[in-house]
């Protein structure tokens, strides 16, 4: 199996970051699906935006550099 | 069998331990999500456990057929296979495999590497609050607990331990 940003898990610093980022990311999705008073398609849209954050908030916390590594290991060809 | 046990996410800070000496426990985590791979093995190694990811069922199964485990960590919505079909097959093996131990030979080299640590390696399943019916669907599908995502370290340690011991061996 190919190593990889993963699979060697995160550095010792990022792993409580990276923890928030999904805490908060899970809320706000956990919201959004519960929000009657949206539809299916505004919730597609709201939750991509959520990932497009979540996404963003992980280059921030990994740096550049690991976080290209990261969408390398991650983008299917 | 205990009763899965729903967690609250309480905040823990990642506690660097050190493994007491001997083999390490050894986790098998299954996510198709590369962060949550990579904050649980961060987590889980940082705690003196030895751990590896598949990031799906079709994977684990593979991977479980060439190492041992004692503790299996599943995400339940995967593609390629999901949470509770991978804890199904795995349990059909485990028992087929123990039911042939008589004057077994393996052939099945799932059933033989999770079976080399005690017959059956409790899984515990990861999942999202949104999932309805959950706690029936990972007892049917022969899991042992579940964690609600995302796990928060002291969670993730407590139910660890509960199933391995607060010892990383």
């Amino acid at each position: 199996m190919q190593a990889s940003v993963e699979q060697s898990g995160a550095p010792a610093d990022k792993i409580l970051p990276l923890y928030e980022i999904n805490r908060a990311t899970e809320q706000e999705k956990q919201t959004i699906r519960n929000d009657v008073a949206l539809t299916d398609e505004q919730k597609a849209q709201k939750l991509e935006t959520v990932q497009t954050a979540r996404e963003n908030a992980l280059r921030k916390v990994l740096g550049e550099e690991i976080y290209q590594r990261f969408l390398q290991q991650n983008t299917k060809p | 069998m205990s009763p899965p046990v729903s967690r609250t996410n309480n905040e823990g800070a990642p506690a660097e331990r050190k493994p007491s000496g001997g083999a390490r426990a050894r986790i098998l985590l299954v996510d198709d999500d590369p962060v949550n791979q990579m904050v649980a093995l961060g987590l889980l190694r940082r705690h003196g456990w030895e751990a590896v990811a598949a990031a799906n069922g079709k994977d684990a199964l593979q991977i479980l057929a060439k190492q041992s485990f004692d503790l299996i960590l599943m995400d339940l919505q995967m593609p390629e296979m999901d949470g509770y079909q991978t804890a199904s097959v795995i349990r059909q093996i485990e028992a087929q495999s123990s039911s042939a131990s008589g004057a077994r030979e393996t052939t099945d080299a799932v059933g033989e590497r999770t079976g080399q640590r005690g017959g059956r390696v409790p899984i515990i399943a990861l999942t999202t609050a949104s999932q309805p019916g959950v706690r029936e669907k990972c007892l049917t599908a022969g899991m042992d607990d579940y964690l609600t995502k995302p796990v928060s370290p002291a969670d993730l340690y407590a139910a660890v331990e509960k199933y391995l011991g607060s010892n990383p061996k």
